[in-house]
């Protein structure tokens, strides 16, 4: 239970002269609920898509559920159970909510590429659990509605929704809930709580009391390299973190 | 399924519609080539519409599977029916080697690849004469060939309806893939590929399926073709057809199953018919491209889909805003024409009066410009105002 799920060793990516991950160190372990916290420029969303396979490291190793997936491309990392949503929603505008979520539930389904030529309306599991995740996600009223002409917040939901909707086992959220009011955030948290039970998520989030709230472990990204990483008490107290947050947001939260 | 139902209703209607108008061998040949070129279309549109892959070089699949069948045709053993599947299967082979690296990626370099592997494949075929017959190309001779229900197909008719058979076949084909978790994921690609990668699929994987079953479409259609013009010459590989298909699909419209069939059967008419009534018609031809890509960019079954929706929302009221619209189009387009034609007369041979639509008119006098001036003056005006009030009125913002 205990052996991490997502260890990442060394890892190192520039961008030209730009050296922006410096040799972070990352573990989430099992069944937790991470956040990756840290100013802005620190590289979280780069970090983000090296994990995930979006862009490929200089150097460094990602091993997810034992295995080296540093390199892989990024449908390959996603076959092993690794799901993301994105920090700027990235969705099919021109289908409906609905049809967004069908192709997110796909390969969880056991719908491979040998199974592409069955009619999507015959498919009942895929059926039901995208109905299910609207359902959570409240848009059922959304359904059959083209993407493109829902709202900031219903497509911020959506975009989570890509990301839990193939039962991945560790599921990475960018700001998840970036833009939304507040009781839509407390709405987002409980239903990231809710199903991320028995998963592990990894969460890049701003708002500390959402982090202190929601995370059980929390790593500090500073220039590219993890400076801290424990309970929130441990990181909170970390002198090294202080000083990089200038004291401010952490006294800030509760 | 529905909309496929619909999409081959509307095709009938559209060719009963025409057939009194044209009569004998001229209305079969032409409807047989609108056939061939709406297959053509539909298997472009997998890509285009479907899937967001501009290929500038689809004509290469429809003549290679015109190149296969025309070595078939006439030989007593092949039954004739089944002949375009020699050609399906043709193209698919070469959309399966071609497709390897031209849908590694999408957007502009598969746009850029296509167009150089249609100008290799061009090549090699006027190189290698003993393949493809040089200039002259190659020939056949359909009613030689066999036959499953023991028919000869020598006259126009029996191959009209061969092609419509298979047209409603494919038809039917294309329609269900689209419904298939292929074709959902193929409309995913051309959103978001990136977004595909994270659900767990290759976007080069998906791309390349929908390469190689266009392809064999392509192929399918290209048979007929060959079939139908029982002569095949590598013309029919090049950059103008693969222009052709896009055009046709482009202005019928790549978003709707049905757009390309509607696009194609305008589109073959405009070529057969217009040709024979002006020789200027490639310029309207131009135009009417221009027009939908500036003013209606979801095509004419755009406009048809937004009347439509007009209709079952407002009924009866939108009949006179309707007919407000139709009448000052038909005003500016007459104006547009009487002008485009007194222009070309007189330049062509001013001294000979014009004859246009029984009227004689005199190129010289300037009673003719100053008419066609006038029309498509008040035309453009009124179509303006007339179209601000439909969208006023019906328009849900979303349409057109």
């Amino acid at each position: 239970m205990n052996a991490p799920l997502l260890e990442v060793r060394g890892l190192v990516k520039s961008f030209g002269r730009a050296a922006i991950i410096r040799g972070a160190e990352l573990q989430v372990k099992d069944g937790e609920r991470h956040a990756l916290i840290g100013p802005n420029g620190a590289g979280k969303s780069t970090l983000f898509h090296l994990i995930s396979g979006r862009i490929a490291a200089d150097s460094g190793s990602i091993v997810f559920g034992g295995q080296e997936i540093s390199g892989l491309p990024a449908h390959q990392i996603a076959r092993r159970g690794l799901a993301r949503s994105f920090q700027i929603n990235n969705l099919f505008a021109n289908l409906s909510a609905f049809e967004n979520i069908r192709m997110a539930t796909l390969w969880s389904q056991g719908l491979h590429l040998g199974s592409l030529w069955r009619l999507a309306s015959r498919v009942r599991s895929i059926n039901e659990r995208a109905s299910q995740v609207l359902e959570q996600l409240h848009l059922s009223h959304a359904r059959d509605l083209l993407v493109g002409t829902l709202s900031y917040a219903e497509q911020r939901a959506l975009e989570i929704g890509m990301a839990i909707a193939g039962d991945a086992r560790l599921i990475l959220l960018d700001e998840p809930t970036a833009g939304m009011s507040r009781s839509e955030t407390e709405r987002m948290l409980e239903l990231i709580r809710t199903v991320t039970v028995g998963r592990s998520l990894l969460v890049i989030e701003h708002d500390m009391q959402i982090v202190f709230n929601l995370a059980e472990r929390i790593s500090v990204l500073v220039y590219g390299q993890v400076i801290a990483s424990g309970t929130p008490e441990a990181v909170r107290a970390d002198a090294r973190v202080q000083e990089a947050y200038l004291g401010t947001a952490l006294e800030a939260a509760p | 399924m529905k909309r496929a139902l619909m999409g081959i209703a509307a095709g009938a209607v559209l060719l009963a519609l025409m057939a009194p108008w044209l009569r004998g061998g001229f209305a079969l040949s032409l409807l047989s080539q609108m056939g061939i070129a709406m297959l053509f279309a539909l298997s472009f549109n997998m890509l285009f519409g479907q899937t967001g892959m501009l290929s500038f070089g689809h004509a290469v699949y429809f003549g290679l599977g015109g190149f296969a069948t025309i070595r078939l045709l006439g030989l007593a053993q092949v039954p004739l029916e089944l002949l375009p599947l020699a050609g399906g299967l043709c193209g698919l082979v070469f959309a399966l080697l071609f497709g390897v690296f031209s849908t590694r990626r999408g957007g502009v370099p598969f746009s850029m690849i296509s167009l150089g592997v249609a100008e290799m494949v061009i090549t090699a075929a006027n190189i290698m004469r003993s393949v493809f017959g040089g200039e002259e190309g190659l020939t056949g001779d359909r009613a030689a060939n066999g036959s499953l229900f023991g028919l000869r197909y020598e006259s126009q008719l029996s191959m009209l309806l061969l092609i419509a058979a298979w047209l409603a076949l494919c038809t039917l084909a294309m329609a269900w893939q689209t419904r298939t978790l292929l074709g959902r994921l193929a409309n995913a690609v051309r959103d978001n590929p990136e977004r595909v990668q994270f659900l767990g699929f290759s976007p080069y994987l998906l791309r390349y399926m929908q390469f190689v079953i266009a392809g064999g479409f392509a192929g399918i259609a290209g048979g007929l073709s060959a079939m139908n013009y029982e002569s095949t010459t590598t013309e029919i590989l090049s950059i103008g057809t693969s222009a052709n298909v896009l055009l046709a699909t482009y202005i019928g419209g790549a978003a709707f199953f049905a757009g390309p069939m509607l696009g194609a059967a305008v589109v073959t008419a405009m070529q057969l018919l217009l040709s024979k009534a002006t020789d200027v018609w490639q310029l309207y031809f131009g135009l009417l491209f221009v027009a939908v890509v500036s003013f209606a960019p979801r095509g004419l079954a755009g406009i048809l889909s937004a009347v439509g929706d007009a209709w079952r929302r407002h009924g009866v009221r939108t009949l006179a805003p309707a007919a407000a619209v139709l009448l000052s189009f038909a005003a500016a387009l007459v104006g547009l024409v009487l002008l485009v034609e007194v222009n070309w007369h007189f330049r062509a041979q001013p001294d000979k009066p014009l004859t246009w639509f029984r009227l004689v008119i005199d190129t010289r006098s300037p009673v003719p410009w100053m008419v066609a001036l006038l029309l498509l003056g008040c035309g453009v005006h009124a179509l303006r105002r007339g179209l601000a009030h439909w969208r006023q009125r019906f328009s849900t913002g979303a349409a057109r």
